[in-house]
């Protein structure tokens, strides 16, 4: 009984989270509840929400990703290099940035698999790479000056959608397509799950990792491109910390730190909470080092609630 | 005459749910003397030394130590008195010395800290006395199985203890280690010590033991003075019964050779030949880590193989993990059935279908028509009792569980079946359908192997038997040689 009750509360509690919070806002400030605030939001969360389709990837396989947040400044950094030192077009700089991308993805899941170090050094000793990486490309300085076309991905519209929103509701569909829907997807639960019957039942438990990992850095690739366009201008310190903003919005959306569970609608919600509460504060008028307190907290508060699943289960 | 026992069991009983672990038994141990306890797989000789080492909790009956009374005794109180137990898993800390283990718990102190200097020369001296040649300063994970086997015999010994209880001492240890071991042993006993030997090393037993207790399904049935007894007719007291008739009445037709392994060598086994016929059920015996599951891990790709070659119908067969094994149509129902077989956290038709999630998908997309197909036959032809395919694996009972790892399996239309204790943990009942269903199975022609620590179920099961020891097939037995003796005895290495 006791379980049921807490199952539910898992599944449904964050959507409750949510409208709880976004009533609670527009009590404290009515301008909240607005169309265009909504946006606003959206396209706010829109690249940490693209980070998240991606991380559950690892996630789901029981690893994680600690490098995604330098991996957004190194492609943002490496893609803005091309362009304006070796006065790229667009295009192939893009692809060129995002190879990058790739190439981390590729070797953070060669670690992973092929040496003992658990993904959150191996992550953890990744990202310490990547970020001299990026300081050495640009020499600690920003890098501007870019096509005006490449400001589209980041800045142009739809209508009145915004461009990166697009891109987030395409990447979570997709994400929930090849989780839902595919083998592959399939074989990460399984393997979060129970790594070893997943072996003995003939999944390749080392190939499907690495591809997790660089699926992860694909997705991240793309929010990286969007940073870079929405900020114009290619920063190393971009991207930093986000990794924690993305593990919290994940764990907060029900998907288990040990892996094998979690969807990707529930991923999302955790990313609109943590959009609504930054947003939300502001307009409340609480500065921002409250902001990082708070998200402290409710990553905390979501880690407990993932220990407490795991007593129950 | 009570006065000459140090240690006396008497009507000790322990129940666990479902079973009775030990049933009115009574034992008295003299000081200085070795006191062998043998018996099968699950006799009870464990549940006496949980017992004496305050592990647990008897329900009825008491043990007398030094001719004072307790209803039970509690871990403390037992080291206390001078009880030390030397358990088969090792207790040690990977990453300190020899000499720290040693003294662990009790450590050389100086002006309040641990004097390291002191601690590794008076462990030194302990190890030198027992004819253990190695320094002390070395870290545990960096010596071997069988030194860390002789450094925790050590660490028992450096408490002084008036009994010293080893469960399979030797499992870990070569000849010249056991030689070792029996030395220091002798000399425990000269000095006045009381020895419980538990093992299934019946020539040890012979070597070293003075009297030895045989129990039997949680009973005890007699102590014999070791000089007045042999090996057969401890092993007779030991199966004690005959092999019931509860297993299906077989008039199975072989077919051709199916499954052919020659030469086989690696985790942990080495010349390992032999053929599966269709239809046939080839038992395997032995102890554990004998050899049976290592060999069943090598055909299925588990784990590397050094040498040796595996023929399916005929043909070589290059397996390199469990993916081609299921390929060439070899499947592997695990002996741990909650960490191998199933995911318990998902549904009944999620793991039915994880063995075949390319045939039932397309283009890599999974086919939910098929899925349900396919997992709503195997639910139904095996009869899982579930209220629906949805339901998590985890809330099934253990039988219920293996037959949705049997399900799995047949669901790949496997040519080769190899069941890794497939009736552990599961009641009566169950067990009887899991025979009816291997039974079927080979009536159908496929080629079952099936490995079981239950004797009266490999001989009650399979057609023909190979019996393993350290590591190596000892000898194949054909039904007409069959009995659980001889099984025995050559499970324990003799040939």
């Amino acid at each position: 009984m006791h379980k049921k009750l807490f199952q539910k509360l898992q599944t449904l509690g964050i959507y409750f989270a949510l409208i709880i919070l976004i009533i609670l806002f527009t009590l404290m400030n009515s301008s909240f509840f607005s169309a265009s605030n909504f946006i606003n939001i959206l396209r706010q969360v829109s690249t940490m929400g693209i980070m998240a389709v991606g991380a559950m990837f690892v996630m789901l396989t029981g690893g994680v990703d600690l490098s995604v947040g330098t991996q957004i400044s190194i492609v943002g950094i490496s893609t803005a290099y091309f362009m304006v030192n070796y006065g790229m077009n667009p295009v192939p700089a893009v692809l060129l940035g995002f190879a990058i991308g790739i190439v981390i993805g590729i070797a953070n899941g060669i670690i992973v698999t092929k040496t003992k170090i658990p993904p959150m050094i191996a992550t953890l000793g990744m990202m310490q790479i990547v970020k001299g990486l990026s300081y050495t490309i640009c020499q600690g300085l920003p890098i501007f000056g870019f096509p005006e076309k490449f400001a589209f991905i980041g800045q142009g519209s739809i209508g009145i959608i915004p461009f990166p929103i697009i891109l987030f509701i395409l990447c979570v569909l997709v994400g929930s397509f090849v989780l839902n829907k595919t083998v592959f997807g399939r074989s990460l639960y399984a393997i979060g799950s129970n790594e070893e019957a997943s072996r003995l039942s003939g999944i390749q438990v080392k190939r499907q990792k690495l591809i997790a990992y660089i699926v992860c850095s694909a997705f991240t690739g793309i929010a990286a491109l969007i940073t870079l366009s929405r900020i114009n201008a290619g920063q190393p310190i971009s991207g930093i910390g986000s990794e924690m903003d993305v593990l919290t919005a994940i764990i907060l959306g029900g998907v288990s730190f040990t892996g094998g569970e979690g969807k990707v609608s529930g991923a999302v919600a955790g990313v609109l909470i943590l959009g609504v509460l930054s947003n939300g504060m502001v307009m409340a008028g609480l500065g921002e080092y409250m902001q990082v307190i708070l998200k402290g907290a409710v990553l905390l508060f979501a880690l407990s609630l993932d220990g407490l699943k795991q007593r129950h289960a | 005459m009570a006065d000459d026992y140090i240690l006396s069991l008497k009507n000790i009983s322990k129940r666990y749910p479902g079973v009775k672990a030990l049933d009115k038994v009574s034992v008295d141990f003299k000081a200085g003397e070795v006191h062998a306890l043998v018996g099968e797989n699950g006799a009870g000789k464990s549940t006496i030394i949980k017992a004496i080492s305050g592990a647990i909790e008897p329900d009825e009956g008491s043990i007398f130590f030094e001719g004072r009374e307790f209803k039970k005794v509690a871990p403390i109180e037992a080291k206390n008195m001078g009880i030390e137990v030397v358990y088969q898993e090792f207790n040690l800390a990977q990453s300190l010395s020899i000499a720290e283990n040693i003294f662990m718990g009790n450590p050389i102190k100086k002006r309040g800290t641990v004097d390291l200097k002191a601690t590794e020369k008076a462990a030194g001296e302990i190890l030198k006395n027992l004819g253990v040649d190695i320094d002390p300063g070395v870290k545990i994970r960096d010596i071997t199985v069988a030194y860390m086997q002789l450094v925790e015999i050590s660490k028992a010994i450096s408490k002084k203890a008036k009994v010293y209880i080893m469960d399979e001492p030797t499992a870990a240890l070569t000849e010249k280690e056991v030689e070792i071991l029996f030395k220091l042993i002798r000399r425990l006993k000269e000095e006045g010590a009381l020895v419980i030997y538990v093992s299934h090393r019946m020539e040890e037993i012979f070597q070293i033991c003075d009297r030895i207790t045989v129990m039997r399904d949680g009973e005890k049935i007699r102590t014999l003075n070791a000089k007045d007894t042999c090996r057969a007719e401890l092993i007779s007291h030991m199966v004690g019964r005959e092999l019931s008739e509860s297993y299906p009445q077989k008039n199975r037709v072989f077919g051709d050779v199916v499954l052919k392994v020659e030469n086989l060598a690696g985790n942990g086994v080495r010349n390992i030949s032999f053929g599966v016929k269709a239809g046939e059920i080839l038992g395997f015996g032995g102890l554990v880590g004998s050899g049976r599951t290592e060999t069943a891990q090598l055909i299925f790709g588990a784990c590397r193989r050094e040498d040796g070659s595996i023929f399916v119908n005929g043909a070589e067969c290059k397996i390199k993990s469990p993916g081609d094994a299921i390929k060439y149509g070899i499947g592997l129902i695990p002996e741990d059935r909650k960490n191998q077989g199933v995911v318990l956290d998902k549904g009944i038709d999620w793991n039915i279908t994880l063995t075949i999630l390319n045939r039932i998908s397309k283009m890599n997309i999974i086919q939910k028509p098929a899925e349900n197909q396919i997992s709503q036959k195997y639910f139904k032809d095996l009869e899982v009792k579930a209220p629906s395919l949805k339901q998590k694996v985890q809330a099934l009972s253990g039988g219920n569980q293996q037959k949705v790892v049997l399900a799995k399996w047949l669901a790949t239309d496997s040519k080769v079946l190899i069941f890794d204790e497939p009736t552990r943990g599961i009641d009566v009942g169950a067990k009887q359908e899991i025979y009816k269903l291997i039974n079927e199975l080979a009536g159908k022609g496929m080629a079952v192997i099936m490995i079981s620590s239950d004797m009266e179920e490999l001989l009650g099961m399979s057609d023909r038997l190979i019996v393993f020891s350290e590591g190596e097939i000892t000898r194949e037995l054909d039904k007409s040689e069959y009995s659980q003796s001889k099984v025995l005895e050559l499970a324990s290495g003799k040939k």
